[in-house]
């Protein structure tokens, strides 16, 4: 396992990027993880949990355009505070199990693209995120949200099929 | 747009989509404990070394904690359970799961909700002194003993009621488990081969249903077995 996680940070500089990086994005992390949980030990737990995701899968944050990396790493904190609460319930609450929806009909633009996704349904915003965002497979998102695979994969093609929707309807990128 | 622009696209978004979420408003504030500060400046310090050292008091926070939830997150552990030697009978409040890299004490039992008394470790390293006492809730204690240069040792007791559980990682090939008693009591001790690796022993008080544990990360003039054997009540709850 060690020698593994070696080949992650292996050299000072990667070392010194991943410490600027936690500085700038801890305070977010700190607060997405806390306002999730509303639990300072589970929300610390969180933190810590996304830290070492961070390390270990380094090589994805380097592929993250530069600007954003801050957010991916806040992402890998938001997906871990909601795979510990959703560890601790036994039943999926109904809003979050409610549909993706129809596509709204007052989008316009990309940041009207960007509010449509921020207003997911948790379990389909949270699933899009770390299918996409932190390239886990199915069956590890299944695991993480006490979801089926059959459940996820539906949420990823809806999840698609709602972004080609929106652009078609919106003219974008045509 | 092919299949790939569309999801560097949907990446993209869902990026900025988390960047607007920070203009929601705010929880209760985190206010870091000192546990966790310690672990964020050994992380900064080297990050690859703390990756593979993290777990083991992490662990124990996290399991505890669950009680406070319905049920846990070892539940998720399920599949990676490889036997179940089950230490459960009428009159003992928890059971052993081994997992291939964790043991879970899974307690049991009715919650008679009174608060657990206060123990300490008496006999510690030359230097060392107590320097937190953290109660988790009525059920949990954690205290840490530091010697103010970066060296802790951690001392952790659980009430043993229902849901509650503690945990503690372990990895066959770095770590050796020995079975051990403590003033009589059982326990287990569980000694890490390398050089800058910890020792945790956690031992069982069956009369007064306590669950103890000590986390060794100084390993230093005195066995982690012999501060165990010193632990005393110093106080007992109102």
């Amino acid at each position: 396992m060690l020698t593994i996680l070696m080949t992650m940070l292996d050299s000072e500089e990667e070392r010194r990027y991943f410490r600027w990086l936690y500085q700038i994005s801890r305070e977010e992390m700190e607060r997405t993880a806390m306002r999730i949980l509303e639990n300072q030990a589970l929300a610390e737990d969180a933190v810590q949990n996304a830290c070492c995701q961070i390390i270990r899968n380094f090589d994805m944050v380097l592929r993250v355009p530069e600007e954003r990396r801050k957010f991916w790493c806040v992402t890998v904190a938001k997906n871990e505070a909601i795979a510990l609460r959703r560890k601790s319930r036994e039943h999926l609450s109904l809003d979050e199990i409610g549909d993706i929806g129809a596509v709204p009909e007052d989008t316009s633009g990309y940041e009207a693209l960007v509010e449509v996704f921020a207003r997911l349904p948790e379990t389909y915003r949270a699933t899009l995120e770390q299918y996409f965002l932190l390239e886990l497979t199915p069956e590890e998102i299944a695991q993480r949200l006490n979801l089926t695979p059959a459940a996820v994969r539906m949420r990823i093609s809806r999840g698609r099929k709602l972004l080609q929707e929106l652009i078609r309807k919106e003219g974008l990128y045509s | 747009m092919t299949d790939r622009e569309m999801d560097r696209l949907l990446r993209r978004v869902l990026l900025d989509a988390v960047q607007q979420d920070s203009a929601q408003p705010s929880g209760p504030d985190f206010a870091p404990s000192r546990r966790h500060q310690r672990q964020m400046r050994a992380m900064l310090r080297d990050p690859t070394r703390w990756v593979a050292r993290r777990g083991r008091p992490v662990s124990l926070v996290l399991l505890q904690r669950a009680a406070m939830f319905a049920l846990v997150t070892v539940l998720s552990l399920a599949s990676v359970v490889s036997a179940v030697p089950s230490a459960r009978a009428a009159m003992i409040r928890w059971a052993e799961e081994w997992a291939e890299t964790f043991v879970i004490f899974r307690h049991s039992g009715d919650d008679d909700n009174h608060t657990v008394a206060d123990y300490e470790i008496t006999e510690l390293p030359t230097g060392f002194y107590e320097e937190e006492r953290e109660h988790l809730d009525d059920a949990m204690v954690m205290v840490s003993y530091t010697d103010g240069n970066g060296n802790y040792i951690d001392f952790t007791y659980a009430r043993m009621t229902q849901g509650g559980a503690t945990g503690i990682d372990w990895d066959e090939s770095e770590d050796t488990m020995t079975e051990v008693t403590v003033k009589h009591m059982k326990g287990g001790l569980w000694k890490s081969s390398e050089e800058d690796g910890n020792d945790t022993l956690t031992w069982i008080d069956s009369k007064n249903d306590i669950q103890f544990t000590i986390v060794d990360f100084n390993r230093k003039s005195i066995d982690v077995l012999h501060m165990a054997e010193s632990v005393k009540l110093v106080k007992t709850p109102n």
